[in-house]
């Protein structure tokens, strides 16, 4: 009897990541964070290092909320969760610039702190986690960060690689092809491309399953 | 004056903050989506900012440059942020109860959002600026920030049409559509280091 009843609630969980992960994408529909892909993402490691801040920041504060966030007031919720992240971010913030790499934190110096504040956290945190149960709670959590990290990560790769010439601070090319595609317009641009490449596949895959589409083998 | 007139200026024209920096941009594709959205959330989000950055200013200069200030200067700002939002809703709450119930919806994003912090970070970080250069920061940002609100008001009504492809139609054509904008601005670069 509870077999059915947890291989319906690990579907529910699946459900939930994968829809804000791929089918819903947080960036590309949803349309959260987009502040630090379109002017902090501009190498790899910049991309990486955000994704890893942003599942820092919003994993623990998600389970937190999805704990308590119903029973306290607005006035101490909201307040909460973003002293909690940004006192994460902040630790993570010195780990990276006494130990890891000091240059990437100076170029983050202004981002990091930022993600607290960021729309991720307002509507995942602020909006779904604190009326969500703490495993749907984690689960559109991880969605999120996979789905953030996968789309700055992508521009991230691209803008480097077109104006630098590079790839993780390795030199590819001797001439950056196009220099501008480190300006924000660039990243936007990008974003509305990937954002109907998205479309498009979901509404193919919508008209497949419905049957409107089928695969010759002719 | 002339300081508070040039940033005023150039955040909300020639380097509009939304389109060269992001900040605000979720805000404004999330939020805005009726004219009264533009004169009712950018009014509160003013308030916001404009009071954040104030403040923000004399106690940035009280933390002064030291490695302890670099880590305690975000968490200063989000303080007074967080402050300015308690007493805001107490405060309205125990005026009108009815008022509050129309604020309530548009107080968290217009208080925790990349703009305000992200505006008080670079007064005091990239920027130096006086008092009044500060606070022409501030309302230069959101005036832009409503100018971009508009223009996105305008080209949704506009751009989401039968003869944009299916894959394009909304957020996609959106999103093109703030990236031409932005490469707009390009072409004024450099007028004000942001």
């Amino acid at each position: 009897m509870s077999e059915p009843k947890n291989s319906g609630r690990a579907r529910r969980l699946l459900q939930i990541f994968f829809d804000t992960f791929l089918v819903r994408n947080i960036v590309l529909v949803k349309l959260l964070g987009l502040c630090p892909i379109v002017v902090a993402a501009v190498n790899l490691k910049a991309g990486v290092t955000l994704t890893v801040c942003v599942a820092l920041a919003l994993l623990p504060t998600a389970f937190l909320m999805s704990l308590v966030g119903e029973k306290l007031k607005p006035v101490i919720r909201v307040p909460l969760y973003t002293l909690i992240a940004l006192g994460i971010l902040l630790g993570a913030g010195y780990v990276l610039g006494t130990y890891i790499d000091a240059e990437l934190y100076a170029s983050l110096y202004l981002f990091l702190p930022l993600l607290a504040v960021n729309s991720l956290m307002t509507y995942r945190v602020g909006g779904f986690a604190v009326v969500s149960r703490p495993p749907e709670a984690m689960a559109d959590a991880l969605g999120s960060v996979f789905g953030f990290g996968v789309v700055i990560c992508i521009v991230a790769t691209v803008r480097e690689f077109l104006a630098y010439g590079a790839l993780w601070e390795i030199r590819l090319l001797p001439h950056p092809p196009l220099a501008a595609a480190a300006s924000p317009f660039f990243a936007f641009l990008m974003l509305g491309f990937m954002a109907a490449l998205s479309q498009f596949v979901r509404e193919l895959l919508r008209r497949f399953v419905a049957g409107e589409v089928s695969v010759s083998y002719e | 004056m002339n300081e508070m007139l040039m940033m005023l200026t150039a955040t909300s024209l020639f380097q509009n903050v939304v389109l060269t920096t992001g900040f605000g941009s979720s805000l404004a594709l999330r939020v805005i989506y009726r004219k009264s959205d533009v004169w009712k959330f950018g009014g509160i989000l003013s308030f916001f900012l404009i009071a954040t950055m104030a403040i923000d200013y004399p106690l940035d200069h009280w933390l002064g440059l030291g490695l302890e200030a670099k880590l305690l200067r975000p968490l200063v700002m989000v303080v007074v942020a967080m402050a300015l939002y308690c007493l805001v809703t107490v405060v309205t709450a125990a005026i009108s109860v009815p008022f509050y119930q129309k604020l309530k919806p548009y107080l968290v994003p217009a208080v925790f959002n990349d703009l305000t912090l992200g505006l008080a970070m670079v007064a005091n970080h990239k920027v130096t600026l006086t008092f009044w250069g500060t606070i022409g920061l501030a309302v230069g940002s959101c005036v832009g920030f409503m100018l971009v609100g508009w223009l996105i008001l305008e080209g949704r009504s506009r751009i989401n049409s039968h003869a944009v492809p299916l894959a394009f139609r909304g957020a996609p054509v959106i999103l093109i559509y703030l990236g031409l904008a932005a490469l707009a601005m390009l072409g004024f670069g450099s007028s004000i280091l942001l």
